[in-house]
């Protein structure tokens, strides 16, 4: 260890000023409360004096079943008049250009917040690996070192794109964003405020890495610790981010004029707020992984000598398994997101689900499947690099049979497109067959089953060139068909049987399903790692032989990530039909129509492609620095030559 | 991998294998005129991808004849169109069809790029066909790039062709109801209403689901339970006061006598993706309101159904309700 | 694998395999159903308890006209007629010709020989519950009058308003009954029945428009009224977005898919001429009776007529050219005894087919379909009473009322 006693001085010294930077910064927070009891403090004097308006709350109720009542503490929603309050840019839709700009921000926002849970992640492993095997735990930290990197300059573009974004609202929407604003007036200095510690904290993540790398020691775990407070900003700046889109689906906290009614914690705590927030953060964590994975195949496809194929062959696997992590629960998140929507208003629900807006779910059904077929195929693909696989090819095009199989239920509409002469030689809007694949049972069945067939090719992905020596290797074998067959069995069986049910209890039944899937994967992986305890590898890893066509899947997968990102915002933002604010504040722009969906998908498709084209642009900024030090990353990325560690 | 120019010729079979489907899809769907049982359909078409797996075997494994991938495609791909577009009967839509084979297209050229053997198998006579320069290879070659052109050129003539169609129809079914409607002066929140006929033996609310043990029996025997007794008057509105039946059907299955002239047809309720899908509010909106009360995705000017409200009495519509999932043995949607 | 690739070869080709996957996505969201989802119009003006006097006078006037601006419509030689239909027998500007009905001026005119036009009905209205022959109508349908089942029980202005649009025969001002009634039988439909259909909200709104349209809003109390009146609440009932959707722009136009019955209701003919075979078209006292397989080969042989044609205004040589000619040009030839009243836009309003549909109608009416049916011609018509003497009976002359002020 070069660490010196004098080094360890300056690293206090440096943890010092940065908790004292922090303090600093959380500083603000202290005089908001102050105002805030003042403020309760007059309400309570005026109340004693006049007794301020009291106005029924719309969303919350108290212990009587009552609406709770708060004190009118600001201005009603406007009613919004089309010239005077929106702005326009020439001919172009204002909605459009806000939806550019908005969704650029996201896609930054989402990339700069999503690469500090995978670097933190990554170190992680890197210092639980270090102990064992130094040069393995190495080879991680650098590959989260390196990530951090791109991230940094991303993150400059996330600042300068909300930016733009505040004043394209500003420009076009100001009635809107002025009402906005009034209402989250306590909270928005917070998030600026937010915003500069996690620029300072990201800083000295970024710039004290190697200064703080001990290999797995004292001063690697306070960098983690720092780490952790990186994520821990990141998340709740992207909490106070959602709380705006959560308000304008679902507010409450204001009376029916949209009076706030002085109780900010209500204005963020609306109806759908928890199960957006959760899914977003799931869906950051695997577009993050989808947009590393990007970027490492891109690195493995333009690699110049071996070595460095094999670093980034390795990396775009590592990525794609952290991004495939946080898919598999999505559905669920997902899921249960539509649930209280449709508690919060069944008209929203169907009118997501089977009214107006049900064909983007056919699209968002066909990014899932593309997502779900792409990831089995990377695998089928990564396995060409581990010599041995051929034991397991032949029933490779079995499980494309159960996945196009599953794809094709989980694509079938409800309500068919067709002639009326299609419909009368069908003798109904519902096919014999084909109908039952149009309702939830089956399309429950279809995704359990996918994600289950998806943990399958992950275990043989696993064994692919090993071959067992544990003992009991055919009892675990035994275990795991039965395992496997038993939850598919099961998870056909309650699909089939929900046919048959109440819907009440129908929708109880995909807690056994997601059991089935969840159990395959907690339990099937973990007895999988076990038997390949003291296996003989036929031949080890052959990083760099993966087939060109997995690089490009590897593409595929982060692009549809991103699409399906932005397809379902869309959705989310026209659910609210022509309101703002939903039933509060309306939306009396030319543009307060609902795109069709080509609509969508080409502005989607351009948004998509703006944002990649800039990402290569801070990949090849990032790839200009890495040529001044080749020897960090390059080294570090070579198989089996390791520098040895904490030696910078 | 024993793979030679041979089969360089075989790209003209498949431009050939590939315009027979072309063809039946540019003669605007004709065949598909027998109609069977639709389960039976199923059973018939799984016998035969049973078949025709036991037969790859057959040819793999004992007879050891190797097929290249280049040459399985077409046969796989036109498998799955025959088992999709002839098979399957009652026949699908177009739109659903084309849904279809695409993610069959997608998935057989997956398949076939499977391992780097297969995708060998798939891409080396590709590359022959491009390259070589014997005569085999360029007779291929110039055939390929005759009929590939000429398959575009009468497809695209195919859509130019004016077509005397009806225009399809993008009909939303079930659109999302109001919020609350006003039936016979009487405000109903379509989200929290109940109906008032649901009672158990004991006169209280009968939860969605007991009902189940009402199933099968006989309404119409004098001591009936209090929930029977319900359906037998909303069956008297089904068949008597209303006459739901002349369109919906004897059975529920929408195949009234009256039914053949309207387009859309009536709703089967006996089809799991009708009222089994939606809340008996829900349904009490349609009947109450009929066709001229959906909203616009829903074309209100395309449904024959007549607002009941103008006919029959508030309690008249949910007994019918009760009686329609009775009947069908299905369970309306509930949130909780 | 081991062939040396330069970066933006690789850039290059990723850039196509995404613009392949974007392009893709893109052409499939394309393929799927476009539906677009408009936003309701004006959905906020619904709710009664919340919209203005104001709002309810510019929702009345474009019920009445079709627009908001009448007064130029008027100025490009077009009727401007609304889903009200009202203008076809209301006066409502001097612009305008039409005296079939009491005149709804803004203001009255003293200063005006013509003496129909020296009070307005508005103004008038405050006086006439109070008139004595008010009473007498009260006595006459003291079981309801017949048609709308009401009993005359205005007490205001307002509410004598109110009245008007759901029960016309609860009062018909003097001069304006139906011919052979003595005034007891009003030639205007029931507003809030087939075929004009007008909801409450909309009646609610007529009135506003006709109270307060020379300016003053203190007159207004068309809301207030219509609750005294019926003595409930004024709530908007089902069908609300119709209510209050704007009324659409063009007139409308007859097409040959339709029956003649609904080209007589879209045209309106009814509210002046009675035509056989025609159910709603029973009552018009306007224009003479169409039994065009009799009148036309007639008319066109009339002196009268040969004198239209030496003057170049008429043109028709056979009978069905006539009858067409009579549609599209009403100013052409004026049947005696008769003024030239018929609005002068139907050229704009039908489709060839259409036309065809009506004049064919037409054509077979004859003497026997009329008897058939019922129906007489006008005193005014100088070919005289078509029905047998016994016939006469038909009409209701109703019981003799005694003149009250007028």
């Amino acid at each position: 260890m070069s660490i010196t006693r004098n080094g360890k001085k300056e690293k206090i010294g440096a943890m010092l000023l940065l908790s004292m930077m922090a303090m600093l910064i959380l500083l603000p927070f202290a005089p908001i409360n102050v105002s805030a009891q003042e403020e309760e403090a007059a309400a309570e004097g005026a109340e004693e004096a006049t007794g301020p308006e009291m106005a029924k709350d719309v969303f919350y109720w108290d212990a009587n079943g009552d609406p709770w009542e708060g004190p009118v503490s600001g201005p009603p929603a406007p009613e919004l008049v089309y010239p005077d309050n929106y702005g326009t840019y020439g001919n172009f839709q204002s909605r459009t250009l806000l939806w550019i700009s908005n969704q650029q921000h996201l896609y930054f926002g989402s990339f700069v917040l999503a690469v500090p849970m995978f670097v933190w992640v990554m170190e992680l492993v890197g210092v639980v690996l270090y102990r064992k095997d130094p040069k393995l735990g190495k080879k991680f930290d650098d590959l989260a070192h390196e990530m951090m990197k791109i991230s940094l300059t991303a993150y400059s573009v996330t600042a300068i794109l909300g930016g733009v974004l505040i004043f394209t609202f500003l420009a076009l929407y100001p009635g809107f964003f002025g009402y906005l604003s009034s209402i989250f007036k306590p909270v928005m200095h917070i998030y600026a405020l937010l915003f500069i510690l996690e620029s300072g904290v990201l800083y000295v993540f970024y710039y004290g890495w190697d200064a703080m790398n001990d290999g797995c020691g004292d001063w690697k775990y306070g960098h983690m610790a720092i780490g952790t407070m990186l994520n821990a900003i990141g998340i709740v700046l992207m909490v106070m981010a959602n709380t705006w889109v959560a308000f304008m689906q679902s507010p409450s906290g204001v009376d029916a004029q949209g009076r706030f009614l002085g109780d900010i914690w209500k204005v963020i705590h609306t109806p759908l707020m928890v199960p957006i927030v959760i899914h977003r953060i799931l869906g950051n964590a695997a577009f993050g992984g989808g947009v590393v994975a990007a970027y490492a195949s891109f690195r493995f496809l333009s690699a110049k000598t071996p070595e460095e194929k094999a670093h980034y062959d390795w990396m775009s696997y590592i990525a794609m398994f952290m991004g495939v992590l946080a898919l598999i629960p999505l559905p669920f998140a997902g899921y249960w997101l539509m649930r209280e929507i449709y508690a919060y208003r069944q008209q929203m629900g169907i009118t997501l689900m089977g009214g107006l807006l049900a064909w983007v779910f056919i699209m968002q059904a066909t990014m899932i499947a593309t997502l779900f077929i792409t990831v089995n195929y990377y695998l089928m693909q990564a396995m060409g690099r581990m010599p041995g696989y051929e034991r397991y090819a032949p029933a490779f095009k079995w499980i494309l049979a159960i996945l196009v199989i599953s794809t094709i239920s989980w694509l079938t509409p409800h309500t068919l497109v067709m002639t009326p002469a299609e419909l009368k030689a069908m003798g109904g809007a519902q096919h014999p067959v084909v109908g039952n694949y149009g309702v939830m049972s089956a399309k429950n069945t279809a995704i359990n089953t996918m994600i289950t067939t998806t943990v399958l090719t992950f275990i043989l992905y696993q064994r692919s060139n090993i071959n067992i020596k544990v003992p009991w290797a055919w009892k675990g074998n035994l275990f795991l068909i039965f395992l496997f067959v038993g939850a598919e069995i099961n998870i056909l069986f309650l699909g089939i049987y929900g046919y048959y049910i109440p819907a009440n209890v129908r929708i109880g039944l995909s807690v056994p399903q997601v059991a089935s899937t969840l159990t395959c994967l907690f339990v099937g992986v973990p007895v999988n790692t076990k038997m390949l305890k003291g296996a003989t590898q036929i031949a080890p890893i052959r990083w760099g032989k993966m087939s060109v066509r997995g690089a490009y899947a590897l593409f595929l997968l982060a692009v549809a990530f991103t699409w399906t990102m932005a397809v379902m915002g869309y959705l989310r933002s026209s659910v609210r039909l022509h309101w703002h604010v939903n039933e509060i504040l309306r939306d009396n722009s030319p543009w307060a129509f609902t795109n069709p969906l080509g609509y969508a998908g080409n502005i989607n498709s351009l948004n998509v492609m703006l944002f990649w084209t800039m990402l290569l642009f801070v990949f090849w900024l990032s790839a200009l620095s890495a040529k001044k030090a080749p020897a960090s990353v390059e080294e570090g990325a070579g198989v089996g030559k390791a520098v040895p560690a904490g030696s910078h | 991998m024993k793979i030679n120019h041979r089969f360089s010729i075989i790209f003209p079979i498949i431009a050939v294998i590939l315009a027979i489907p072309m063809a039946v899809w540019a003669g605007g769907g004709g065949g598909g005129q027998f109609y069977s049982a639709g389960y039976y359909a199923l059973v018939i078409e799984t016998g035969l991808v049973i078949g025709a797996i036991f037969l790859g075997w057959l040819i793999k494994e004992k007879m050891g004849i190797h097929i290249p991938k280049l040459i399985q495609f077409p046969f796989l791909w036109a498998m799955c169109y025959v088992a999709l577009r002839v098979i399957l009967q009652p026949p699908i839509p177009f739109s659903l069809l084309a849904m279809y084979m695409g993610v069959c297209t997608i998935a057989i050229l997956l398949y076939c790029s499977l391992t780097v053997d297969s995708w060998k198998d798939f891409s080396h006579p590709i590359a022959v066909m491009l390259r070589e320069d014997h005569a085999k290879a360029k007779l291929s070659r110039y055939a390929t790039f005759l009929i590939v052109p000429g398959l575009i050129a009468a497809q695209t003539y195919n859509q130019m062709l004016p077509s005397f169609g009806e225009p399809i129809e993008l009909r939303t079914v079930h659109p999302a109801p109001p919020a609350s409607i006003n039936v016979h002066k009487k405000l109903v929140t379509l989200q929290t209403a109940e109906n008032p006929f649901r009672i158990g033996d004991d006169g209280e609310y009968l939860k969605v689901g007991d009902e189940s043990k009402y199933f099968g029996q006989n309404a119409w025997v004098d001591d009936a339970p209090k929930f029977l007794q319900q359906v037998k008057e909303g069956g008297i509105v089904f068949f008597g006061t209303a006459g739901c039946f002349f369109c919906h059907g004897d059975n529920l299955d929408g195949k009234g006598p009256f039914s053949f002239a309207f387009n859309p047809i009536p709703a089967n309720f006996a089809d799991p993706g009708t009222i089994s899908q939606l809340q008996e509010t829900f349904v009490f909106w349609r009947v109450a309101k009929g066709g001229p009360d959906l909203s616009r995705e829903a074309f209100p000017w395309a449904s024959a159904m007549p607002p009941w409200e103008k006919h029959l009495v508030t309690n008249e519509i949910w007994k019918v309700i009760i009686f329609e999932y009775w009947h069908t043995g299905f369970f309306p949607r509930t949130w909780e | 694998m081991a062939k040396k690739k330069s970066a933006y070869v690789v850039v290059f080709k990723v850039a196509l395999w995404y613009s392949f996957i974007l392009g893709g996505f893109a052409a499939y969201t394309n393929w799927l159903p476009q539906i677009r989802g408009d936003a309701p119009e004006a959905a906020e003006a619904i709710d009664v308890n919340n919209i203005t006097p104001d709002e309810l006078k510019v929702m009345g006037e474009s019920i009445i006209f079709g627009s908001n601006d009448p007064l130029g419509v008027l100025a490009k030689g077009e009727g401007p007629i609304g889903k009200g239909q009202c203008p076809l027998c209301h006066r409502f500007f001097m612009e305008q010709k039409a005296d079939r009905c009491p005149n709804l001026l803004a203001l009255p005119k003293p200063d005006v020989d013509d003496p129909l036009l020296k009070l307005t009905e508005e103004a008038r209205s405050h006086e006439r519950v109070k008139e004595s022959r008010y009473e007498e109508f009260k006595e006459l349908h003291k079981d309801g009058e017949k048609n709308s089942g009401i009993v005359p029980h205005a007490e205001t202005g307002g509410q004598y308003l109110i009245e008007s649009e759901y029960c016309p025969n609860c009062f018909v001002v003097m001069g304006f009954g139906l011919k052979g009634t003595n005034d007891t039988v009003s030639p205007m439909p029931i507003i809030n029945k087939p075929p004009i259909l007008l909801a409450d909200t909309e009646i609610v709104a007529v009135v506003s428009y006709l109270q307060t349209r020379d300016g003053d809003m203190n007159l207004w109390t068309a809301k207030d009224s219509w609750e005294e009146y019926w003595g409930r609440e004024l709530v908007s009932e089902a069908g609300e977005e119709e209510e209050v959707a704007p009324v659409a722009a063009g007139p409308p136009v007859a097409l040959g898919s339709e029956t003649p019955e609904q080209i007589v209701q879209k045209m309106t003919c009814f509210a002046c001429h009675k035509i056989p075979g025609i159910s709603i078209a029973t009552t018009g006292m306007i224009g003479p009776l169409l039994i065009e397989g009799t009148n036309s080969p007639n008319r066109i042989k009339s002196a009268e007529y040969k004198k239209a044609v030496k003057d170049g205004k008429a043109h028709a040589t056979t009978a069905r050219g006539y009858v067409i000619e009579s549609i599209m040009d009403p100013g052409a030839f004026i049947v005696p005894g008769f003024a030239d009243d018929m609005l002068k836009d139907f050229k704009h309003k039908f489709t060839v087919s259409g036309l065809d549909v009506l004049v064919d109608h037409l054509m077979a009416q004859t003497v026997e379909t009329a008897i058939a049916d019922g129906l007489d011609r006008l005193p005014n018509e100088k070919e005289g009473s078509i029905l047998p003497p016994s016939g006469e009976a038909k009409l209701d002359t109703g019981k003799p009322l005694t003149n009250g002020a007028g």
